[in-house]
């Protein structure tokens, strides 16, 4: 109870009559997808760009990568001519985007001398595997964790949660890998390590080589999760609608699944989509560690021999799948809050305020 | 016997849980409405919500509440919440913030009769739900119901708290400021609305205002609040026309329909204690009339012990060591004449 | 630097009296409008192609209580202005003509949704006038087009004898050193960061040259005046209560003595008592400091307490005006009548 001397404001609110016609609901959505699709062709325009301007910039190039400094000028040119070096740049950076999906003429990588696509396409499973595999983990557990620490904020198993997210969060990423190892491999000699069973000798065999580098890469994240989770719960106790469902005769329960909860997902949506997003971009650490072959070693290969073509190929799939994610995100989110809808719709000028 | 009995309820909060709140005793009958009065940090709202047992975490209540012949001391949460918005319900200032951004009119409004008859098909909840809303006089209850809370206005979102809250038919309403955010007309129309429940189903309700007009003219009884204590309660003509307790006079004074335009209005001197400053109050064994400080019409006697619940009506009592003396002078002159000029230097 | 200099030179406005304004204004735009010899017969011309056209407009528009399209009342151009006002103030200190707005700017004029309609009305220096409405009214527009936020669709705004609202945003923002605003909520209209002292002395940075010393007793002055304690200079909004911060803001306002202050329902978030003082304290700073005042409220009562003159604003549309005597005595337009009707029940 405040002192303060005064009541709370008037609120004056532009009454609207409600606005339900399907159809208007139905152009939105198509005005949404046009203008998102608009979005996300020239992000990736954008990025394909940069790509290749900074590759340009950037000291060193492939063929010193491969002949080292010493070598012969004819040497040099000779591989130059091979690799289709002399062309403009402006034809290569061409090249380096459409030859990813042109069958007939793809474009190769200069250190692998292989189509880029097909080099994506033998790591990528390795990777995004791995990247779901840890988004479930993170998924299924941050809602019990989050909802245990907020239960009692403060209280002992807030506590011991809140220690855990944050060493977690806190450690190296290698080292959690290496931690692991040690303890689920050597220590409690559950799984061979250092050891990846390939897709096509077996399923289970294959996820089970995943689930510790998974483990490695969502510890952190779950982190991230429930600390989010748990201070949107705990905010939550507070929220007028909260005590209204209360006067209803609400069960804790209820309050909680039914209001809390669901209101808490809005923002938990876009932090758990940029989760996603972080984790498909393949961690490279962890790949380093447990030696898998994922996107994110061939990157860091790609990027050291200064190919052009490859690390054009692997960082659009990445930007591609990002977007795509955040695109999900975005239409998840509204939804859930019919206020987007009609926000967008306006364009935002119009606010239910004071007129 | 009447419908609500609270006796010496008071509430504290942590860390040192004082009290804040301290000998509030009421009663509400059955078809009656009771109004609550007071200023800002006096106590009122969580009076409320204390009658819900809805309060924060962080404060703990004690006293008697008897609902119906039952006592609600150290009821469990589960018989709570079987009463909650069954026997009891309340509806809040900011409709906007008290509905579910995510969810629709209907389903919210339907989750008081889901909570309390599970019995009921997914089609009788719906029909029940349209039909409360035609009743709060939401007449494209369909549309209505398949809204969200932001697409309605203000007057509407109080109306759509009302049928949440009535959708049971409580005996008590709880009403915390209800009509403190809208315009006049639609002010009128919902007090009209509130007031055909009571005539139709005997609704009783306990309503909550600052705005001493509303309460004067909705209200059957009135219980005035100051800075955590009820100064004065009793009917509506008898409180408001011939207060006995100066908090109340003044109020009443200070409205700027009392005063002839261009003459200064009457100002209490000084501002209601904060919260702390009450639960010290409190606190002491032999604290004076925590209005003294500011009573123009304070003498010796009034700065050294509480004063006593004086009866001067049947339903009338004010807390004032010159009430009696006060009611039966003339009138409000007296209050009146010593704050003119009020330059209150704060 | 140039700026620096080209303020030195200039006088701030707010320092000149208006009374000369008849003579300052008989060059300009707004004197020529204004001639107060215009016979009664053009007065009632000019009356009824007034009230044609408003008659015309008042039947657009989603009003929730349906009028009955009647007229809306205004006083005529010679009842307006008493005689006694007509010969010492013969001009208007803020002039709103044919203000007409909508935010839909880029819509066609046929699917627009008007929010304000032909707005039309005077203030005369040292006067009081309220304009009341309810929510979806318009009012809260009206104030902020005056005030300069917003451009108006169509119309003009006349300060002092100057459009200002046709004005870029720079050239606004010099022309309406005369008028200040005080705001509803007095919780978020104070800057949270800084002490009221240093909030208090801004505008005197933003109008003119004066020294830190000047600028230090005029704060002082103005704490005074508005009944702090000089220790609040040295305070933070948040450790004031509701009435110290109205009273904050109050000072914030008037301490560039503007000739026109708009108050947009300054004492509907207080307490019955604390709005009492406040009350108070506006007469008293009427007297000290003359300055017009445009009050926005939606109570009834205070109006009726404190102005002299009322608009009543319904719809986007002005559809009674007057003095504030007569119009709650006698109040001519249905809604008016239907407003006063519904408050006056909470009276005696």
């Amino acid at each position: 109870m405040e002192d303060t001397g005064q009541r709370t404001k008037q609120e004056h609110h532009l009454s609207k009559r409600p606005t339900l016609s399907w159809n208007s609901r139905r152009g939105r959505f198509l005005r949404f997808f046009l203008r998102k699709f608009r979005d996300v062709a020239a992000t990736l325009l954008l990025m394909s760009l940069l790509v290749f301007l900074v590759f340009y910039i950037i000291p060193g190039d492939p063929i010193t990568m491969m002949l080292g400094t010493d070598a012969r000028p004819e040497k040099r040119a000779a591989l130059e001519e091979e690799l289709q070096l002399h062309q403009p740049p402006l034809l290569r950076y061409w090249h380096s985007v459409e030859g990813l999906w042109n069958h007939r003429h793809p474009s190769l990588s200069l250190r692998f001398q292989k189509p880029v696509a097909e080099l994506i396409a033998s790591r990528l499973g390795v990777t995004m595997t791995l990247a779901i595999l840890a988004f479930l983990i993170v998924l299924i557990l941050c809602f019990p964790l989050a909802i245990l620490a907020s239960r009692k904020a403060g209280g002992r198993l807030d506590r011991i949660l809140s220690m855990g997210t944050h060493f977690f969060m806190a450690i190296p990423g290698f080292f959690l890998g290496i931690l692991l190892i040690l303890l689920f491999a050597f220590l409690l000699k559950l799984v061979r390590p250092g050891y990846f069973v390939p897709l096509r000798q077996g399923f289970w065999p294959y996820l089970g080589s995943l689930f510790l580098p998974a483990l490695a890469v969502a510890l952190p994240k779950l982190s991230q999760a429930v600390q989010f989770l748990r201070s949107s719960l705990i905010e939550s106790k507070n929220e007028d609608y909260v005590r209204t469902a209360r006067s209803k005769g609400a069960s804790e329960a209820r309050v909680l699944f039914h209001h809390r909860l669901r209101n808490s997902l809005l923002p938990l949506v876009t932090t758990l989509g940029l989760i996603l997003a972080e984790l498909m971009t393949g961690s490279l650490v962890v790949e380093q560690v447990f030696v898998l072959p994922g996107i994110g070693r061939l990157l860091f290969t790609a990027i050291e021999a200064r190919d052009l073509p490859l690390a054009q190929g692997i960082i659009l799939t990445i930007a591609f799948i990002v977007v795509m994610i955040n695109l999900l995100c975005d239409l998840i989110s509204r939804l859930i809050d019919p206020r987007l809808d009609s926000a967008a719709a306006t364009g935002g000028r119009e606010e239910a305020g004071d007129v | 016997m009447s419908l609500l009995s609270v006796q010496n309820l008071r509430i504290g909060f942590a860390p040192d849980y004082r009290s804040i709140l301290q000998d509030i005793d009421f009663e509400l009958d059955e078809g009656e409405i009771l109004g609550l009065c007071g200023e800002s940090g006096c106590g009122k709202s969580i009076t409320a919500l204390a009658l819900l047992n809805l309060l924060p975490e962080t404060a703990t209540w004690q006293g008697q509440i008897t609902l119906a012949g039952e006592s609600l001391e150290g009821a469990s949460e589960s018989r709570w919440q079987a009463l909650r918005g069954r026997e009891i319900s309340m509806i809040f200032q900011d409709a906007q913030q008290a509905l579910n951004p995510l969810q629709r009119i209907g389903v919210q409004v339907g989750e008081s009769l889901l909570i309390h008859h599970p019995e009921l098909s997914a089609r009788e909840r719906k029909a029940r739900v349209l039909e409360m809303l035609r009743r709060v006089q939401l007449d494209s209850a369909g549309e209505i119901a398949r809204a969200f809370p932001h697409e309605l206005s203000g007057g509407q979102r109080q109306r759509v708290l009302c049928a949440m809250a009535l959708i049971n038919h409580p005996k008590i309403l709880v009403a915390d400021e209800p009509t403190t955010a809208l315009d006049l007309s639609v002010q009128e129309k919902l007090l009209d609305l509130l007031r055909s429940f009571r005539d139709d189903e005997g609704l009783s309700m306990l309503f909550i205002s600052h705005d001493i007009r509303v309460v004067r003219k909705f209200c059957d009884r009135v219980l005035i609040y100051y800075a955590g204590t009820m100064v004065e309660e009793g009917p509506v003509e008898e409180v408001f026309g011939e207060a006995a307790h100066p908090y109340t006079r003044l109020l009443l004074q200070a409205m700027p329909s009392r005063s002839p335009k261009g003459q200064s209005l009457v100002e209490i001197k000084g501002r209601v204690p904060a919260s702390a400053v009450i639960a010290a109050h409190h606190a002491r064994s032999n604290a004076p009339c925590i209005f003294a400080a500011r009573c123009p019409l304070a003498t010796e006697i009034c700065h050294r012990g509480e004063p006593p619940r004086e009866q001067l009506g049947e339903r009338h009592f004010a807390r004032c060591f010159r009430a009696r003396e006060l009611s039966e002078r003339a009138a409000e002159s007296d209050c009146g004449k010593t704050h003119e000029t009020g330059e209150a230097h704060e | 630097m140039i700026a620096v200099k080209r303020m030195k030179r200039v006088k701030p406005m707010s320092e000149e009296r208006s009374i000369d304004l008849g003579q300052a204004a008989k060059g300009t735009e707004l004197g020529r409008k204004l001639e107060p010899e215009r016979s009664p017969e053009t007065d009632k011309s000019l009356e009824a192609v007034k009230n044609a056209k408003l008659g015309n407009s008042t039947e657009l528009g989603t009003s929730t209580e349906p009028t009955t399209g009647t007229k809306p009342i205004t006083a005529s151009a010679t009842e307006k202005t008493s005689q006694e006002e007509q010969r010492s103030f013969p001009v208007p200190y803020l002039l709103v003509e044919d203000v007409s707005h909508s935010f839909d700017r880029f819509k066609a004029p046929e699917e627009r949704q008007m929010v304000l309609r032909d707005i039309d009305f005077r203030i005369y220096p040292k006067q009081f006038t309220a304009l009341v409405g309810e929510s979806g009214s318009g009012k809260t527009t009206l104030a902020r087009i005056i005030s300069g936020q917003l451009r108006p669709l169509s119309g003009h705004i006349y300060l002092n004898g100057r459009e200002i609202s046709q004005l870029t945003a720079h050239q606004r923002r010099k022309a309406r050193l005369g008028m200040q605003m005080v705001f509803q909520d007095p919780y978020s209209s104070l800057h949270p960061l800084q002490k009221i002292g240093r909030q208090m002395e801004e505008p005197l940075l933003v109008q003119g040259d004066f020294s830190r010393e000047e600028r230090r007793r005029k704060v002082e002055e103005m704490l005074a005046a508005v009944g702090l304690d000089p220790e609040v200079a040295e305070r933070f909004p948040q450790n004031l209560s509701g009435g110290q911060r109205q009273r904050a803001a109050i000072g914030c306002a008037l301490i560039t003595r503007p000739q026109l202050l708009i108050a947009d329902e300054p004492v509907s978030a207080l307490d019955l008592s604390v709005q009492a003082q406040i009350l108070n304290l506006f007469q008293r700073l009427r007297r000290d400091f003359d300055f017009a005042c445009l009050f926005i409220s939606h109570d009834l009562d205070v109006v009726r307490y404190l102005c002299d003159r009322v608009a009543v604003l319904h719809d986007g549309v002005i559809v009674e005006e007057d003095k504030a005597q007569r119009l709650f005595a006698g109040p001519r337009h249905p809604y008016t009548q239907q407003l006063l009707s519904a408050s006056l029940s909470l009276e005696d």
